[in-house]
């Protein structure tokens, strides 16, 4: 049931995803790592700019613990890799409450 | 670290991306969890952020005097080339600071601290889905 895929405005400027040694599986799922992230943004904006590449199975907006506003990061995961890479496709370097995101893999099979 | 029967925390990031994680929670019988995984390159420029934006390379620890062994903690920072270490009687809460002689510095100290810890912990229980582990 996925949505018709919008057209997203990628931040040329935002270099691309580092290459990693190989996205490593979590053991539930794929999880992503988001920077970037506006400090007012919601549970729900992450959910719906994200969800539309999957069934998101948990997602960790962490607050800044003096401020309480968001920390600037999130984490997200998905069951499948290809929604997770659909999703580093799709979003990395375009905005979310008009700043704009890095969309990683979390974890990866070896040292850097 | 040394083990008093207390609960403690040791989570250590290697400039390679290795996350090393270990926890004595008496939540277990005492049983010590370590885990490990290794971080994505963008996840440890996040930590470096959090840790630059938090003014801990303000802090000097040199008027702090030397905290009981049992119930303390230990930040070691190792960035390119510049390492800063600091060592204080455990914070339980932030009312721990003010009678400190510098309640500024720990108070920096204590919410990166918090911070580093809630980053930690949600990797961690994400990847390895273990019962969350109360701070």
């Amino acid at each position: 049931h996925k949505h018709q895929h919008q057209h997203h405005h990628h931040d040329t400027e935002m270099p691309p995803p580092p290459p990693v040694a190989g996205p490593l599986r979590s053991i539930e799922g794929w999880v992503l790592f988001v920077t970037g992230v506006h400090e007012e943004a919601q549970e729900d904006d992450i959910r719906d700019k994200f969800g539309e590449y999957g069934l998101i199975k948990s997602i960790a907006l962490n607050l800044d613990r003096k401020t309480g506003q968001v920390k600037g990061y999130a984490l997200v995961e998905f069951s499948e890799r290809e929604e997770a890479q659909d999703a580093i496709n799709a979003l990395h370097g375009t905005p979310l409450l008009g700043k704009t995101i890095g969309v990683h893999w979390t974890f990866c099979r070896k040292e850097i | 670290s040394q083990r008093f029967g207390h609960e403690f925390m040791e989570i250590e990031v290697c400039p390679s991306g290795k996350l090393r994680y270990a926890n004595n929670s008496n939540y277990n019988n005492d049983k010590i969890i370590r885990r490990e995984v290794c971080l994505g390159p963008a996840v440890v420029a996040e930590l470096k952020r959090i840790i630059l934006t938090s003014d801990i390379t303000t802090v000097d620890d040199e008027n702090w005097g030397e905290p009981p062994a049992a119930r303390r903690q230990e930040l070691e920072i190792k960035i390119g080339n510049e390492h800063i270490a600091f060592t204080c009687a455990e914070i339980m809460s932030l009312a721990d600071v003010q009678n400190s002689p510098d309640p500024k510095g720990l108070t920096v100290l204590y919410y990166l601290t918090q911070d580093l810890k809630c980053f930690v912990m949600s990797l961690i229980n994400l990847h390895f889905k273990i019962k969350p582990i109360p701070p």
